[in-house]
């Protein structure tokens, strides 16, 4: 709590003694001065409020003892802070002989509101003009000759910190110059109102003269700390009567905090202009940044070359973790697992090791991958640049009918479909939420990423990164071709164009970043241990059941089980695309489920067999292994960090191709061309059931229905046509 | 259209930061600061809900989205908004 010290009467002065108040904003250099002048030793520092209570110090000038009073510094004098009500008190008890306001040149306009609120008191001023040299660097240049005039009283540039300037203020201190008569005018409604309070005010002889403007516009505009103060120290009436002024100008929709702000907001903007002519803006960094990120041809080739960066760090930093978790990791599972699995029956044996190991396995080894995605597009949406994107996208995005706001669920998208899907909700007009809606699910969410990636490294070698980056860039093409066709032919009006804002650009923090990052890596390892799992059960059962008589449940081979059966009937369908083999086929229409567990599937398919009856390990053993390779993981993630800003080469370097068993097996299932069209079909065809829940659920079952069907048509055109131009050329 | 008149107006469709205000005041960003601060005071605006307390989690959206642009570690996010006040002060001045 603070105590209010009551108003005292002024004490005699001695007239070689001189009494000065230092008023400032915050972090001025209203310390520093004193010091400088009186050689005193009081605590300075670059953050505001270091003083937060009055001190004195006195110097010695032209025979007259100068006592200066060092105030905590105050934004305004309707104080909102312990310390502003310091200084509105110390202004208060008594009338100095001069104020000595210090401004920071280079932040006039602001520091002017308490300028002006000061001017009230009607007191002798002057003002330091501190910090002039950060102005300059600012590039902006101060004239102090025309702040003077436009307040009326003097003005000292000064360094206070390199004592510049500093002595030219001891003769205004000796001998304060006469007060100015320059001050703010309100609304003539206003001013009449403050005057009766000024008169009223005179009948309360506590209250100093210098104080009585003050005071009557600080009550009419509300000031709780002023009114409690007065109401207490006996002058309730006052505070009564200026209740009933601020009623009657409020029944005229007058509200006098509002408008003495506007008064000196306005002033201090006009002032501070006289006194800045020349404001050579100086480009802040993020303006700097925005030239280039903004620039109109630049701009998106340097928005995709970003994200095929991260893209490269994301494949390579990530591959050696893939490749250690698909192999030793898993292996060293397996062999743990049928050690203890040895005395129950072979089936739990070939659930666990034909199925979950392969299957939840093959998925979970993408944690590291992921956790890194998610850690350079925090970064990048932290920083702001995403922001930046969307705005960039502003006119492609009007050129296909939306506007860039609709390109914000699309970013949404790269994460997940669903929220996506939901974020829609944030358009305002109903067309543009309905084409986006139907165009998002070609947006590729990070479930698609597992695949991609393990296409790219079994059969795309060190270009990899860059043909996962053009499966991003390929979807959002598709998004936004649709988005076009679609707009012409859905009615409806024409969406106001919405205004982006940009935010500035800031270093995000690491410990953000990370927390972000493993937030949205839970939820996809917390997929694999749900609903991947369980499909990943189910398809197995299905692998296990055989078709014809005579062969036995688990033990059939996979192409005869029901699920390579009803494979290899649709599998014809994708012949012109060039993956028609039954492991293909199969593995999508489970992935309808969520799109990685195309990638168990193939894992079990592949990997199955082979691993349903590994060699039991020991904990020793299986150690060993599990160091070695990380160890072999960490070196080659190490290593891969250089190779982000190494140019793309499209010869798949054999050596570097260790891999883990199922790039192996895919690298012989797959030609690069089949594996592309492959890629390209996951990317487009149909969205998986969460997706299409959230569809029905925000457009209706029908929306849901068409958007499925025809995302299932491109997709296998699509499909079609990357194989027949890719099998002559790669 | 006053200063005030103009924050309120710019306010009234989204919640905005001080550096957003700018442009259209063609004041400093410390000044547009101080006439939001003073609109704090007198009940007319108000700081938008910081993330957490928002339940925007690790939404993907956060660095777009108007509300929730803010270092979650802080507490204010320097996102002004308009009150009921506010709303019926800009209706009553235009
Ligand atoms: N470059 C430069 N720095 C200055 C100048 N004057 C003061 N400083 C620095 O500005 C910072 C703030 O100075 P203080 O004297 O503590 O400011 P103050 O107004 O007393 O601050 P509060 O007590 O918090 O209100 C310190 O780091 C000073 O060294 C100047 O003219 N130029
Ligand atoms: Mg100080």
């Amino acid at each position: 709590m603070l105590t209010i010290p009551t108003l005292n009467a002024v004490p005699p002065r001695d007239a070689r003694e001189r009494v000065v108040l230092v008023l400032g904003n915050p972090n001025v250099g209203k310390t520093t001065l004193i010091n400088a002048l009186a050689g005193t030793n009081m605590t300075v520092g670059n953050w505001s409020g270091v003083t937060v209570e009055k001190r004195e110090a006195k110097v010695y000038f032209a025979g007259k003892a100068i006592h200066l009073t060092d105030l905590p510094g105050a934004y305004s004098l309707s104080p909102n802070t312990p310390e502003e009500l310091i200084t509105r008190t110390a202004l208060l008890e008594a009338a100095p002989d001069l104020i000595l306001n210090v401004l920071d040149a280079g932040n006039l306009e602001r520091n002017l509101y308490l300028t002006l609120q000061a001017l009230e008191f009607g007191l002798p001023m002057v003002i330091a003009l501190n910090l002039m040299d950060e102005a300059a660097d600012k590039g902006m240049t101060v004239n102090a000759a025309a702040l003077s005039q436009a307040i009326g009283i003097p003005v000292i540039p000064m360094v206070a910190s390199s004592g510049r300037g500093v002595k030219d203020l001891l003769r205004f201190m000796a001998e304060p110059p006469a007060p100015t008569q320059t001050r703010p005018t309100y609304p003539l409604a206003l001013e009449s109102a403050a005057h009766q309070l000024e008169a009223a005010a005179q009948a309360f002889e506590k209250l100093l003269p210098h104080t009585r403007r003050y005071v009557a516009l600080n009550l009419l505009e509300g000031d709780a700390s002023l009114r409690s103060k007065l109401t207490i120290t006996g002058h309730g009436a006052l505070v009564a009567q200026s209740d009933g002024l601020t009623q009657a100008l409020a029944s005229t929709n007058l509200e006098p905090l509002l408008e003495l702000a506007e008064v000196r907001y306005s002033e201090a903007n006009r002032i501070a202009r006289l006194a800045i002519p020349s404001f050579e803006h100086r480009r802040t960094l993020t303006e700097r940044i925005d030239r280039w990120a903004l620039h109109p041809y630049l701009g998106i080739p340097l928005f995709l070359l970003s994200m095929l960066l991260v893209f490269r760090l994301t494949f390579s930093v990530g591959a050696p973790f893939v490749n250690f978790i698909g192999g030793p990791l898993q292996e060293t599972l397996s062999g743990w697992a049928a050690a203890l699995l040895q005395p129950l029956p072979s089936v739990f044996g070939a659930l666990v090791n034909g199925a979950l190991i392969p299957g939840v396995g093959t998925v979970l080894a993408f944690v590291p991958t992921l956790l890194i995605l998610y850690l350079a597009m925090s970064f990048l949406e932290d920083s702001g640049y995403m922001a930046r994107a969307a705005f960039l996208m502003d006119r492609t995005m009007r050129s296909v009918g939306l506007d860039g706001k609709a390109f914000i669920p699309m970013i949404l998208g790269f994460g997940c479909n669903v929220p996506a899907v939901y974020a829609t909700r944030t358009l305002e007009n109903p067309k543009a939420r309905l084409i986006t809606t139907m165009i998002l699910p070609f947006m590729s969410c990070s479930a698609r990423l597992p695949v991609y990636v393990i296409f790219s490294a079994a059969l795309f070698g060190s270009a990899g990164s860059t043909v996962v980056w053009a499966m991003y860039v390929l979807g959002t093409s598709v998004a936004l071709l649709f988005a076009a066709v679609l707009s012409t032919r859905i009615k409806g009006v024409q969406d106001i164009p919405g205004v982006l804002e940009l935010p500035p650009y800031r270093l995000p923090s690491a410990s953000v970043m990370w927390k972000h990052g493993v937030n949205r890596t839970r939820s996809f390892v917390r997929r694999a241990g749900t609903t991947i799992a369980t499909t990943v059960a189910v398809v197995w059962l299905t692998l296990s059941i055989p078709v014809s008589t005579g062969q036995g449940f688990a033990t059939v081979a996979p192409r005869d089980s029901l699920f390579g059966e009803i494979s290899s009937a649709l599998a014809p369908v994708f012949a012109p695309a060039g993956f028609d083999t039954w492991q293909a086929t199969g593995a999508l229409i489970p992935a309808f489920v969520a799109k990685e567990v195309a990638i168990s599937t193939l894992g079990q398919i592949y990997l199955g067999e082979q691993a349903s009856s590994p060699a039991p390990l020991t904990a020793l053993e299986g150690l060993t292994r599990l160091g070695n390779g990380l160890l072999e993981a960490l070196r080659g993630a190490g290593a891969s960090l250089l190779e982000v800003f190494a140019p793309p080469s499209l010869n798949a370097d054999p050596s570097s191709e260790r891999g883990n068993p199922l790039t192996a097996a895919l690298s012989k299932a797959f030609s690069p061309a089949a594996g592309l069209a492959y890629l390209v079909f996951v990317l487009l065809y149909t969205p998986c059931i969460a997706t299409v829940g959230a569809i029905a659920n925000e457009q209706g079952r029908r929306i849901a229905w068409i958007t499925v069907g025809y995302q299932l048509l491109t997709a296998w055109l699509l499909a079609v046509l990357t194989f027949q131009i890719f099998r002559h050329l790669l | 259209m006053t200063r005030i008149q103009t924050v309120l107006n710019a306010l009234s469709t989204q919640p905005k930061t001080a550096s957003e205000l700018m442009a259209a005041l063609g004041s400093s960003e410390a000044a547009v600061l101080g006439i939001l601060e003073t609109l704090e005071r007198g009940g007319y605006v108000q700081q938008a809900v910081p993330p957490a307390a928002a339940g925007c989690g690790h939404c993907n959206l956060k660095s777009l989205c108007r509300v929730a642009d803010a270092d979650p570690q802080e507490l204010k996010l320097h996102l002004y908004r308009l009150t009921t006040r506010g709303a019926a002060q800009l209706l009553v001045t235009t």
